[in-house]
């Protein structure tokens, strides 16, 4: 991944419809109401967790530091590519 | 919050979302592919299993879940969007605004206009735009999610507990007398977590949701196991 990569991609997703497409996104599930300990991580992380590791730090370096709504812009950009394997944005354009 | 999506992510744990708000009829096929891509990958996930997966971190009967969020209660929704849902085996969670329901179908545009609702040009020739209650009833007796997306849609201070208690509680007590139970799931407008304001937190209790969508998190809320 490059940063000039993530920036357009940020750039891309920002500019489709919002309003009548689907955005894929990911998000942590907390649970309050209970007291359960953390799950276990894999030594290295996940590929995708590493591809989050790699894109904060690229988007850090080149805007200081980062919004909500930047890193909310870094896990859409992942779960656009990441949750089906091929992006979700594209799906629609695929043949029949 | 960087830690806690990147533990999210290395654990394989975080939720799958697909966000949606207008699903008009001209994107049928859109919607279509989308559900079916989906389906291939994942389950569906009600309210239920979705308790299960955050108080174990595993799915119910082993299949990963995704959740096709809907916001903002459009008819569109209900006629474009369930029936493809229910095509492909997936349950949509639609966030509604009863707000929105409640306004005469005359006023709906300007209702939707002042509160960063977006409509659809002309898409119905009768003008209206907003989920019906008959149609949330529907929704909800075959198995979706009717979930609570603010009482008016309407940005308010998270300090102004005279504005933040109608937005919550009383949306809450509509879907409670409109549905004849009260809904589980809340979804704010623009994203805050459960403990970063202790009134909307206040509010969020007394209204008696037991989950919290936000921008970057679901949660559980505190109090619902000791009710259990």
């Amino acid at each position: 991944m490059d940063i000039d990569w993530l920036e357009a991609e940020i750039e891309r997703l920002s500019k489709l419809p919002n309003a009548e497409v689907g955005v894929p996104m990911f998000l942590v599930p907390e649970d309050l109401s209970m007291s359960r300990p953390p799950a276990d991580v894999p030594e290295g992380g996940t590929e995708i967790s590493r591809a989050f590791d790699e894109a904060i730090a690229l988007l850090q370096a080149r805007r200081g530091t980062l919004t909500p709504r930047d890193i909310a812009a870094v896990i859409e950009v992942l779960a656009e590519h990441h949750l089906l394997g091929r992006p979700f944005s594209s799906i629609a354009a695929e043949p029949a | 919050m960087i830690e806690a999506v990147r533990h999210s992510l290395a654990a394989g744990a975080a939720l799958r979302v697909v966000n949606y708000h207008n699903t008009p009829a001209v994107r049928a096929a859109q919607f279509d592919a989308d559900f079916a891509a989906l389906a291939e990958r994942y389950g569906p996930v009600t309210e239920d299993m979705l308790a299960d997966y955050l108080a174990t971190g595993a799915w119910p009967g082993g299949r990963p879940g995704v959740i096709p969020a809907f916001y903002n209660g459009y008819r569109n929704n209900f006629d474009v969007a369930r029936p493809l849902l229910e095509k492909h085996g997936l349950i949509g969670w639609f966030f509604a605004v009863p707000g929105f329901t409640h306004c005469p179908i005359p006023d709906q545009a300007a209702f939707a206009a002042r509160r960063t609702i977006r409509l659809v040009p002309d898409e119905y020739a009768d003008g209206r735009a907003a989920l019906s209650w008959d149609e949330m009833q529907q929704m909800d007796e075959g198995g979706h999610v009717i979930a609570s997306h603010t009482r008016t849609h309407t940005r308010v201070e998270l300090d102004d507990s005279d504005a933040l208690w109608p937005e919550i509680v009383g949306a809450q007590d509509e879907f409670a007398a409109r549905l004849g139970h009260p809904v589980r799931s809340f979804a704010w407008l623009f994203g805050g977590r459960y403990g970063e304001t202790e009134l909307a937190d206040r509010a969020v209790d007394a209204a008696g949701y037991e989950f919290l969508f936000s921008n970057l998190a679901v949660q559980r809320l505190p109090g619902v196991g000791q009710a259990e």
